[in-house]
């Protein structure tokens, strides 16, 4: 062979198009980048959300939760309420079978409800409402209450995490802080262990056998859960650019959490769609530490209101663009609950020159704030960024501490005043329905050493919320969500910093995606 | 030379027992914890306390040692806090990309630095000399980073001519595999090629002065054979410590490489880790890291017998 000609073909191969990489028209593969790793295959021993998205493709629930928040039936056929509603009989549907062949029976509901009552917020309230919880046959379960309680049916559909997921009797007997040793669900995919790799792959093959429900429409975590796809892989891609190029090229098909600057460049790709991940804006928050000064003083909390202007919050997150962020106060934007009482503390005239002087009124005299955040997860470290420089502007004492995620999370848990390296406000942001309503919220529980990260006492807050889970109607519900907003707005175990429109990406041909989170039933390839 | 070796391997059991103590009283002392990234936003202090409680992570730091210490000792290196598989099954699942990884960049920064220092060596002053260091000091200061973005844009996006991101197992044919490996391989690279072109050019300068290759010269020899038969087998032995000592770059960048190239390797396990405190795999990769170091260093050492025949063990 001439030099010449080698020159020639080696240029020739060189030109011609990568073959085999991207996804073939009509695949029946899809291909996702999570948010997050999937480190842990267990949604009752953590809440993360990238172990609940994997959750739903795997197991089912008794209720799922449609987007208007009515919990509609899934694995349950139906359910009759006797005895002046203590009485509750749930029927499964018929067929129901487990990823291993084994068929779904009322004990492992039973079982799977126990084990997630000790670690969902809504339901360690339904437990104690329990006199007894059993299987009456293979088919039908019974929750016989000590008194009634009218949210049943809704904590069973709650779609925050952890969900009331349904396993195997001998996987749901694990102890709910211990982690679960196999993953076998129910749900329209299975999970396949062996492809597993921590880090890099998970992949889900479509269950056969999977029967959805026959009527209505999918919506949330209800209606039928159609799976289009043979295979879902996750690709583990962390650093942003490369998932980006990966989607461009067709590598992958979703990219779930594209930070702001990549989705420009996603919007003037034609093959390419940028879409709210969910109709509903995801709720953010200024979270204090009620135990030690300056906090533990609501007037101090209260001299910070003026001061915040929740526009500056939110364009740091997402942007200039108005339509991706709202007004909020402790309930999330376009959700039943969501009202104005109280609003004007946060939608008044902004001063920072009105902030001083009430801080000053209020007695602050140059004590230590210390205001942690982390820089490597993208809302809380845009956020903290702007409550810095309000505090720079306020002129305060400030400890501005930036870290990992992974170091504020254990810094918050300190209880020590700041002296002795403890904290005096965070922030942070939650999933959309998580603050739909008073069960989900808890940031705005105020039982002391027993609530939240800061731990605020605000009796008040909790009788409002007892009387919210005793009410027989949404009518009620919502006068009392009222009154929970406007006590909020004036104790301020928090302050809500906004809510934002959470976007996300897909190739064009991807059709029929369920809005809320990365859920995988009805997708399909065009 | 047999109990060189048994006496080096000898010496490897206390630096690995001092890394290994260093290593756990880092991860003591450091700041995070693994309870509060599993309980999530949502658990409340209680929630956390029973989840370290039932990870062992409230014990006393000579227990939690000991309990580890003697684990290691009986070969378990524990199981992941997060994932609950067992490290050393985590480690085997990284370690082919990682080696693969390394070993393409080895061959290549030395298939390519070599020649390159010799050349710029024997071309000493000309614009290809200037060239050649040139490129030396473009490859210590571009940060692996960039020379994967750049790689990734040009290769991948515009000339689609190789994937952006992922590995392909060897097991699935070397073409596939060399698809995936080679932009991580040439950006990871970079810095190695530089540091032993360097060190190849300066070795030659000194040795293409001695008197035997003026000797072989005055015989009439070729000058191919001067400079890689006579010049470069004596200027082997600094060279060969560069690539040893440049394991540990190759490491430490292939941590950044595999996060850039999304390669499920041993630096993207150790990072994960290190993110999420997830104490037993940080301690199985970073005991693994330093044994390699260890043993290259040894293999380094061994190596030089063979290209100079005067040092005996």
């Amino acid at each position: 062979m001439q030099r010449r000609d080698f020159l020639a073909g080696a240029a020739a191969a060189a030109a011609l198009p990568r073959l085999a990489i991207g996804q073939p028209a009509g695949s029946s593969v899809l291909k996702f980048v999570p948010q997050a790793n999937l480190t842990s295959l267990d949604p009752i021993w953590t809440t993360a959300n990238v172990t609940r998205n994997h959750a739903w493709l795997v197991y089912d629930v008794l209720y799922g939760m449609d987007a208007q928040f009515r919990p509609q039936p899934q694995m349950a056929a139906g359910q009759v309420f006797e005895d002046d509603d203590r009485l509750c009989t749930i029927t499964l549907r018929e067929g129901l079978r487990f990823h291993d062949g084994a068929p779904v029976r009322a004990a492992d509901c039973v079982a799977s409800l126990r084990r997630w009552m000790k670690r969902s917020s809504i339901g360690q309230k339904l437990e104690p409402a329990i006199e007894e919880l059993s299987a009456l046959d293979d088919r039908r379960l019974r929750f016989r209450l000590k008194r009634r309680f009218p949210m049943l049916l809704q904590a069973l559909a709650t779609p925050s995490n952890p969900a009331a997921f349904i396993m195997p009797e001998r996987i749901a007997r694990t102890d709910p802080y211990q982690q679960i040793q196999e993953t076998v669900g129910s749900g329209p995919f299975r999970f396949l262990a062996r492809e597993y790799n921590s880090g890099s792959f998970v992949a889900y093959q479509r269950n056969p056998d999977y029967v959805p429900v026959s009527s209505g429409e999918p919506s949330l975590t209800a209606g039928p859960k159609r799976a289009h796809f043979d295979r879902i892989e996750w690709h583990i891609i962390v650093d942003a650019a490369t998932a980006s190029a990966a989607l461009q090229a067709g590598e992958i098909d979703w990219y779930e959490q594209p930070p702001p600057e990549i989705q420009q460049l996603f919007r003037r790709n034609r093959q390419i769609t940028v879409e709210p991940i969910d109709r509903l804006r995801n709720p953010a928050i200024l979270r204090f530490n009620h135990l030690h000064p300056p906090f533990n003083d609501k007037k101090m909390r209260q001299a910070l209101l003026p001061a915040i202007d929740q526009a500056d919050y939110m364009t740091a997150i997402v942007g200039p663009d108005p339509a991706l962020f709202a007004p909020m106060g402790v309930f999330t934007p376009d959700t039943p609950l969501a009202n104005d009482a109280g609003m004007g503390a946060l939608t008044g005239p902004r001063s920072i020159d009105r902030a001083k002087a009430l801080l000053k009124e209020a007695g602050y005299t140059d004590q230590l704030i210390r205001l942690i955040g982390p820089t490597d997860i993208l809302a809380p470290a845009a956020m903290t960024q702007v409550a810095g420089d309000m505090f720079r502007r306020l002129g305060v004492n400030l400890d501005f501490v930036l870290t990992d995620w992974g170091s504020v999370i254990q810094r918050r848990a300190s209880r020590e005043p700041v002296e002795k390296g403890g904290w005096s406000v965070f922030l942070t942001a939650f999933a959309s329905f998580e603050f739909a309503d008073p069960a989900g919220n808890f940031p705005l529980r105020g039982n002391g050493t027993g609530a939240w990260f800061g731990w605020p006492t605000m009796p008040r807050l909790e009788e409002l919320r007892d009387a919210w889970f005793e009410a027989p109607d949404l009518e009620a519900q919502q006068r009392i969500a009222r009154d929970i907003q406007r006590t909020a707005l004036d104790e301020l175990p928090y302050i809500p910093v906004g809510s934002y429109t959470s976007l996300t990406s897909l190739r064009r041909d991807l059709t029929g995606r369920v809005p809320g989170f990365a859920l995988f039933w009805n997708l399909r390839r065009a | 030379m047999f109990a060189y070796v048994i006496r080096r391997v000898l010496q490897t059991i206390p630096v690995m027992a001092l890394v290994a103590l260093f290593v756990f009283s880092l991860l003591y002392i450091s700041p995070g914890d693994p309870a509060a990234v599993i309980a999530g936003d949502q658990a409340t202090p209680q929630d956390v306390e029973r989840i370290r409680a039932s990870l062992g992570l409230d014990r006393p730091y000579l227990v939690r040692f000991g309990t580890w210490l003697w684990a290691i000792l009986h070969g378990d290196m524990g199981t992941s806090i997060f994932t609950n598989l067992p490290v050393t099954t985590m480690i085997a699942q990284r370690i082919e990309p990682t080696l693969s990884l390394m070993a393409l960049t080895l061959v290549l920064a030395i298939c390519i630095a070599v020649p390159m220092g010799v050349v710029a060596a024997w071309k000493q002053g000309t614009l290809i000399d200037r060239a050649v260091m040139g490129f030396a000091v473009l490859g210590f200061s571009v940060p692996v980073f960039v020379v994967g973005y750049l790689l990734a844009y040009v290769f991948a996006l515009e000339l689609d001519w190789l994937p952006v991101q992922g590995y392909t197992s060897l097991s699935n044919g070397v073409l596939p595999w060399l698809e995936n490996l080679v932009l991580p391989a040439i950006a990871l690279g970079g810095v190695y090629i530089a540091l032993i072109a360097r060190i190849t050019r300066a070795t030659m300068l000194e040795v293409l002065q001695q008197d035997y290759i003026r000797t072989a010269r005055a015989k009439g020899a070729g000058q191919g054979s001067i400079l890689f038969v006579h010049a470069l087998k004596n200027a082997a032995v600094p060279i060969v410590t560069v690539i040893g000592i440049g394991i540990a770059l190759l490491i430490g960048g292939a941590v950044v490489t595999e996060s850039v190239f999304a390669i499920p390797g041993l630096g993207r396990l150790t990072v994960d880790a290190i993110l999420r405190r997830d104490y037993p795999v940080i301690q199985g990769v970073v005991l693994l890291f330093s044994f390699v170091y260890v043993l290259v260093n040894l293999l380094i050492d061994l190596a030089y017998t063979l290209f100079d025949p005067r040092i005996r063990y």
